[in-house]
């Protein structure tokens, strides 16, 4: 597994952390952030979905084999979607599918987490992704054995 | 009633005696911002009771006017006026909800209510009571909803695509709303909502094409074994099962939200230009090797 890098043995963990954002909303939060100039750690990627509802739960699990200690879901609030209904399928899925799955994985059920995020929160989004990197970087690295 | 063409010809009596009444008590959000009823606010019923108010002193200055309420909103232009002018008249407000209406075997009713500003229940012997009762959406609209397949707001009327955005369109392109359709409103807003929604059509008409993105979901028809799931997952309406039992996009009324796809226990759906490879190999990218923060942080942020 690539996870098994030395970076358990590094003295300051500096945690991976993959960000699904939905086109409409999260993703233009995100913007915001920078157009904002709002500080939040490095420690994240974004990968741009069209709707959060597109966010399949492979998804995750591929993230987490290839690296990431912590996957953060975000879309538009419910009722907000520009598709409607999506993140309501989202929600659901996260519900049903991801956590059971993780779970059952034996992975600790906070490295995933799904949130709200409208377009014109820069502020939280900056604050959302200071907070989930603190969260992961106490959880410390994923270990696969 | 007051209307000098309506019924009555402007005059106003009791229709069950006939007698001109010398108090009339008008009670606002009847069924509106309740809990047990509407919850949302009517929007024409105050200033609506504020002018009729206003018509009643002018036409018999020895009535009596009551008005309960429990907040005035007298929202849109020129409706602010009609308060002043009513606060200036001889017009009794009582904040606060009643509580109970009784009949007696003249005709006369007995308005029982608690101020909520002075803090003491209120007894008023009514020759008259007019209720503002609340807007509701119309019986054709669940019809409209169903057929159509519009959006249903919170409230039961149609709800728009985007509240601030695209206040006229609704998810299915060609088809507008405006005025009441779309929750209460007064004529200036219902016009100024009918107009926006014309041209927005005539806008649609003028290209003779219409322009579509081509996020769009495909169906792989080996995959697919026509459970149905896609079909109740696309709010749009786009997935149909063909008579063979595979699905089928339609590719005009498709959106490109890819619901659908991560709701396919076949995965025989894929969205173009968001596949699910391309996604797959984006987290690896992202996840392995070159990409690796907590190695090469320093490095990234100088590039």
């Amino acid at each position: 597994m690539p996870e098994a890098k030395n970076k358990a043995v590094k003295q300051d963990f500096e945690p991976d952390i993959l960000v699904f954002c939905c086109n409409w909303c999260s993703y233009a939060g995100a913007d915001l952030a920078g157009v904002s100039r709002f500080q939040y750690p490095p420690n994240m990627r974004i990968v741009r979905v069209m709707c959060s509802g597109r966010v399949d739960p492979s998804f995750v699990l591929k993230a987490l084999k290839e690296g990431a200690d912590g996957v953060l879901i975000t879309g538009c609030h419910i009722g907000d979607c520009h598709y409607i209904s999506g993140n309501e399928y989202a929600k659901e899925r996260f519900e049903k599918l991801h956590r059971i799955i993780i779970k059952q994985l034996g992975i600790n059920e906070k490295r995933v987490r799904l949130e709200w995020v409208s377009a014109s929160e820069g502020r939280r989004f900056a604050d959302l992704i200071t907070e989930f990197t603190n969260e992961i970087r106490g959880l410390g690295p994923l270990k696969f054995y | 009633m007051l209307s000098p063409i309506g019924p009555t010809g402007g005059h106003i009596y009791r229709v069950s005696d006939g007698k001109t009444p010398k108090t009339v008590v008008m009670i606002q959000c009847v069924g509106s911002r309740s809990l047990k009823a509407n919850p949302y606010c009517s929007f024409v019923c105050c200033s609506v009771a504020l002018k009729n108010a206003q018509l009643l002193k002018q036409e018999y200055p020895e009535m009596d006017v009551i008005i309960y309420y429990i907040d005035i909103r007298t929202t849109d232009k020129g409706n602010e006026e009609y308060y002043r002018k009513i606060r200036e008249a001889d017009v009794r407000m009582i904040r606060g909800k009643v509580g109970e209406l009784t009949e007696d075997d003249d005709h006369n009713l007995m308005v029982r209510a608690y101020s909520s500003l002075t803090g003491e229940l209120t007894k008023i012997k009514a020759d008259m009571v007019v209720l503002s009762t609340g807007m509701n959406p119309s019986k054709g609209t669940m019809e409209a909803i169903e057929v159509l397949g519009l959006g249903k707001g919170p409230n039961g009327f149609l709800s728009e695509i985007h509240g601030c955005l695209k206040p006229q369109e609704t998810k299915n392109i060609g088809i507008y709303i405006c005025g009441c359709a779309a929750g209460p409103k007064n004529i200036p807003y219902s016009v100024s909502t009918a107009l926006a929604a014309a041209s927005k059509a005539a806008a649609l008409l003028s290209h003779k094409t219409i322009i579509q993105e081509l996020i769009i979901a495909e169906i792989d028809e080996t995959l697919c074994s026509g459970c149905h799931r896609c079909e109740k997952v696309c709010e749009y309406k786009a997935i149909s099962i063909n008579d063979n039992k595979i699905a089928q996009v339609d590719e005009l009324k498709c959106k490109g939200c890819g619901v659908c796809i991560s709701s396919c226990p076949a995965r025989a759906i894929d969205l173009k230009y968001y596949r699910d490879r391309q996604f797959e190999a984006e987290i690896k990218g992202i996840g392995t090797g070159e990409l690796d923060i907590s190695q090469k942080k320093s490095i990234k942020i100088a590039n």
